[in-house]
């Protein structure tokens, strides 16, 4: 639960999105696809950041720096430990067969990576489409595991245009998706079939104490982002 | 063995630290991370007669050195809490705290008579201090006259003593814990948190869905010690003191204003073991002291009064 992660790598992908590798004294294995951890960063509050790449004893995260936490992050050197709690939540199921159609927009695409990677390897048949407004990232590492489509809203790369504008040239039985809430929307009106969502919310505790992070329910109900996501299934939950 | 054994009317505490209403849940959660009857007592989340779905989100937001929530008193209702949540802390050898809320005094009557039936529950706080909700909390927490009023009615109903959360959203504090003292109080907890807002950098409009939320965390702990440290000197009901505690030294502060127990709130969120911490430091003070822990209590006021008599 209470994690010491040293970091081995902080290097920048674009102008502000960066990866970090670090390393657990705890095994994190396998099972923590699509899970988080809660970093504290000096402040009053932890930052929830998804687990990208995960192998036993290391993982990678990937964040896009938007204010003080994750600027402070982006100045860690090597040998540096860190203090993170996790992994929290509920991850992406995965499948065993068949067909499935990966959809991450921008800083939603991180813990699409190892979803991808766990699916590949249990033979299923992984599409990707990743959305990003200008500058690409993680489009090699996606490609080891899937095939990959880009989509950027200003046309550098890839098709112009949105994640959804090309989604209907694939067929699929499951969808695994993470982005912007917008985005989470026109992709589970889009799909054709049911399929996975993962969810952000302003988080306090991140372990379900504090009541911060709820999102709603299709059945009337909340739901807990923190621990009973941030991964729902797509009619689980009303965006 | 270090004694840090504390007595209050309905508590026989361990040790004077505890977790603060709404940052521990019904205790679940912090389970996880230690023994649950290791703490003086557990304050648990609000409690109101019917479900109550709360605010929208975002319901957090950091400020410099705290955080503003507008959670709006979530809870599962009187009846899924007295099922559901209470059995659960009965595994543990610790003193429950139920905090209760609600729209009127009539919703607060139903809710203290019921759940200080329950075997564990050993206090009751009244909730007449939260800043997040439009009826009920805080319209009770800075009238006199209705704070007593209230007071009296849930003291008539209760099978345990009753502790009165006071606002610090007052300009009489004093004043607030006299009302509720002579209405028959059995002790103060204190404070809830101070009315604040944050504002986006870029659009300018409210961080939180409400607009407005409650302060916690270090930013508030100056207020807090100066109002424990008048109201404890005001009153004859012991003070369990909040607000921005994190460390030993935080707690000891408190105990020096005049707290006889001290309550942990958000610390939990940035640290879950923050209890457990706070717990061990300040033992470790009290045996390299070698004092008792209520020695400690009101030592700051008694410093003053020898200065003063000089
Ligand atoms: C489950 C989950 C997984 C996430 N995974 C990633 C990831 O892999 N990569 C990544 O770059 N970002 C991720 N985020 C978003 C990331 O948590 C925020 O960008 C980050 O907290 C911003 O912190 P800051 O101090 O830089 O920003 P500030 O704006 O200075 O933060 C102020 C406060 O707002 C909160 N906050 C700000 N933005 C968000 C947000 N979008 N979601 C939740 N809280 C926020 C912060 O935690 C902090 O409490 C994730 C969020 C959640 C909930
Ligand atoms: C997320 C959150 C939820 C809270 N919910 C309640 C509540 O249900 N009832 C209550 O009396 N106080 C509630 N409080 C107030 C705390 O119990 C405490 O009085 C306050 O946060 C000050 O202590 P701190 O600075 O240590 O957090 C809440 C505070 C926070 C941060
Ligand atoms: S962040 Fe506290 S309940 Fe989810």
């Amino acid at each position: 639960m209470m994690l010491s992660l040293e970091v081995t790598s902080n290097r920048f992908l674009t102008s502000d999105v960066v990866q970090m590798e670090l390393t657990s004294e705890q095994d994190l294995g396998r099972g923590s696809v699509g899970k988080f951890i809660h970093i504290d960063v000096g402040r009053t509050l932890r930052r929830p950041i998804s687990i990208c790449e995960v192998d036993g004893h290391s993982l990678t995260i990937v964040y896009r720096i938007e204010g003080t936490g994750t600027a402070w992050l982006s100045e860690r050197q090597s040998g540096e430990v860190l203090n993170a709690l996790g992994p929290l939540g509920s991850g992406y199921p995965i499948m065993k067969s068949g067909k499935a159609l990966l959809v991450g927009g921008g800083i939603g695409i991180p813990p699409l990576l190892q979803t991808a990677k766990e699916l590949a390897s249990n033979g299923v048949q992984v599409t990707t489409i990743l959305g990003f407004r200008s500058e690409p990232f993680l489009v090699e590492e996606f490609a080891t595991y899937s095939d990959v489509h880009v989509v950027t809203e200003d046309g550098s790369h890839g098709t112009k245009g949105f994640v959804t504008d090309v989604m209907d040239a694939f067929t699929y039985d499951t969808f695994y998706s993470c982005g912007p809430r917008a985005m989470l929307q026109a992709v589970k009106q889009r799909a054709t079939s049911p399929g996975y969502l993962s969810l952000e919310e302003r988080m306090g505790c991140g372990v379900g104490a504090c009541l911060a992070c709820v999102c709603d329910k299709a059945d009337g109900t909340y739901a807990k982002v923190c621990t009973d996501g941030p991964v729902f299934e797509s009619e689980e939950v009303v965006l | 063995m270090t004694n840090m054994h504390v007595s209050l009317p309905g508590l026989e505490l361990k040790n004077p630290i505890m977790p603060a209403s709404g940052c521990f849940g019904f205790g679940r959660e912090y389970a996880q991370f230690y023994d649950l009857s290791k703490l003086g007592a557990i304050m648990v989340k609000a409690v109101t007669p019917e479900m109550r779905r709360g605010n929208a989100t975002p319901r957090v937001a950091e400020t410099e050195s705290g955080m503003l929530n507008a959670i709006g008193l979530q809870n599962p209702g009187l009846e899924a809490v007295m099922e559901h949540e209470l059995p659960f802390l009965a595994d543990y050898d610790v003193p429950i705290i139920a905090n209760v809320a609600g729209k009127t005094p009539e919703d607060y009557v139903e809710v203290a008579a019921k759940i200080s039936q329950a075997p564990n529950v050993h206090a009751l706080e009244l909730n007449v201090s939260c800043p997040n909700v439009k009826e009920g909390g805080i319209q009770f927490g800075s009238d006199q006259e209705q704070l007593a009023m209230l007071t009296r009615a849930v003291k008539e109903v209760s099978e345990v003593p009753v502790y009165v959360k006071l606002s610090p959203n007052v300009t009489d504090i004093v004043g607030m814990a006299q009302a509720a003292e002579h209405a028959g109080a059995d002790g103060l907890t204190m404070i809830n948190t101070l009315i604040g807002m944050q504002l986006d950098r870029r659009t300018g409009k409210p961080l939180l869905a409400n607009g407005r939320g409650g302060l916690s965390g270090p930013a508030i702990k100056p207020v807090a010690i100066r109002m424990v440290y008048d109201v404890s000197q005001a009153v004859s009901i012991p003070v369990i003191g909040m607000g921005g505690v994190s460390t030993a030294e935080d707690a000891l502060d408190f105990m020096y204003a005049g707290a006889s127990a001290v309550a942990v709130g958000t610390a939990n969120f940035t640290n879950p073991m923050a209890c457990m911490d706070i717990i061990h430091g300040l033992e470790t003070f009290i045996h390299t002291e070698n004092i008792d822990i209520g020695d400690i209590v009101g030592r700051s006021y008694r410093a003053c009064e020898t200065l003063s008599s000089r």
